[in-house]
């Protein structure tokens, strides 16, 4: 099978079909990390089409000792940063009351890590955490991608589990919340 | 935080990564397609600063013309003591703009060829991020004018 590497290359020497099958591969991977860093589904859609635009016009700066990933995730986490200047939704904080939208929000939480990621955690601790857990990149590839030192990203995702951590374990269980309901 | 629980930590942020629904439709991606099809790859990279520093070729031949161009301008003055009228006609201002070209056409052409290229590097930045922003514009444009239609 051909690399990343490889592929980037052969789109460096003018093949298109080489850039697609990038395109192709990184695709559902790009959108999927952009989803927890953008506000919404359409901020991340444009942020997606701007990184692997870019990516097409500055092919030729790609250097081929560092993983393609690497670079592809530099151009991203660059686009994410602009598309997070537009404003936000308000977060809703959950209280520790029986209040079905909060219940709602905790219930996504504990199903997916990465949603309670995205609220308890800065912007560059989360894709700290994404590239290294979500994408398996070894800690220099992350540093570099997020143009941090190697004792930031390893302290950031020392920090980063253990926040989650202590926030998974004040989450109360399931059972504790429909008892909670039922005294509402 | 015990190590089990550092490790049960990550392999739930792995699953959970793996869970998050990402599907591409068809419209994003003839979207993304379409705005790679509309734009050029730009051939012309900068060199980076650390090949300079590391001297290449250029290096070596801007070292060497200064090298040349300072003794041609040692043995034009050695030959105009020699053969001139007197010692005392040299005057220092003479001496002050011979000395001059030796200075910058030697080894010290490099830091001011970095200091433009630090000076624009950042406004051809700033230029690509505006088009980028014009692009996104006219999307968007084109967009809303497909809707409203």
């Amino acid at each position: 099978m051909t690399t990343d590497e490889q592929l980037a290359e052969a789109a460096k020497c003018g093949s298109t079909a080489a850039f697609d099958e990038l395109v192709e591969r990184y695709q559902a991977r790009l959108l999927r990390f952009l989803l927890g860093r953008c506000n919404n589904r359409a901020d991340a859609e444009d942020a997606i089409q701007d990184t692997f635009v870019n990516a097409f016009r500055y092919l030729q700066s790609y250097d081929p000792r560092w993983r393609f990933s690497t670079w592809l995730y530099r151009i991203a986490l660059r686009n994410a940063s602009r598309q997070a200047m537009h404003p936000a939704a308000e977060s809703v904080e959950i209280e520790d009351n029986a209040d079905p939208l909060a219940a709602c929000i905790a219930q996504s939480e504990r199903q997916n890590l990465w949603v309670l990621a995205k609220r308890q955690l800065a912007a560059d601790a989360y894709s700290a955490l994404w590239l290294r857990y979500a994408e398996d990149l070894p800690l220099a590839d992350v540093a570099r991608a997020l143009d941090r030192s190697l004792a930031w990203t390893k302290v950031s995702l020392m920090r980063s589990r253990r926040r989650l951590a202590a926030a998974l374990r004040q989450q109360p269980t399931i059972a504790e919340r429909n008892e909670m309901y039922d005294k509402a | 935080m015990t190590r089990h629980e550092d490790s049960d930590l990550e392999q739930r942020l792995r699953a959970d990564a793996q869970q998050i629904v990402a599907d591409v439709s068809p419209e994003l991606r003839a979207r993304i397609e379409a705005s790679i099809r509309s734009v050029a790859p730009i051939r012309s990279v900068p060199i980076s600063r650390d090949a300079d520093r590391s001297g290449g070729p250029g290096w070596w031949a801007s070292g060497l013309t200064g090298l040349a161009a300072a003794l041609l301008i040692i043995l034009l003055v050695n030959t105009n003591r020699g053969s001139g009228p007197t010692p005392e006609s040299v005057t220092e201002e003479s001496v002050a703009i011979t000395v001059t070209p030796e200075v910058d056409e030697g080894p010290g052409m490099l830091p001011l060829k970095l200091r433009t290229a630090d000076l624009t590097g950042p406004l051809e930045e700033e230029l690509v991020r505006l088009q980028a922003d014009i692009e996104k514009a006219r999307q968007t444009v084109e967009r809303d004018l497909r809707l409203t239609l």
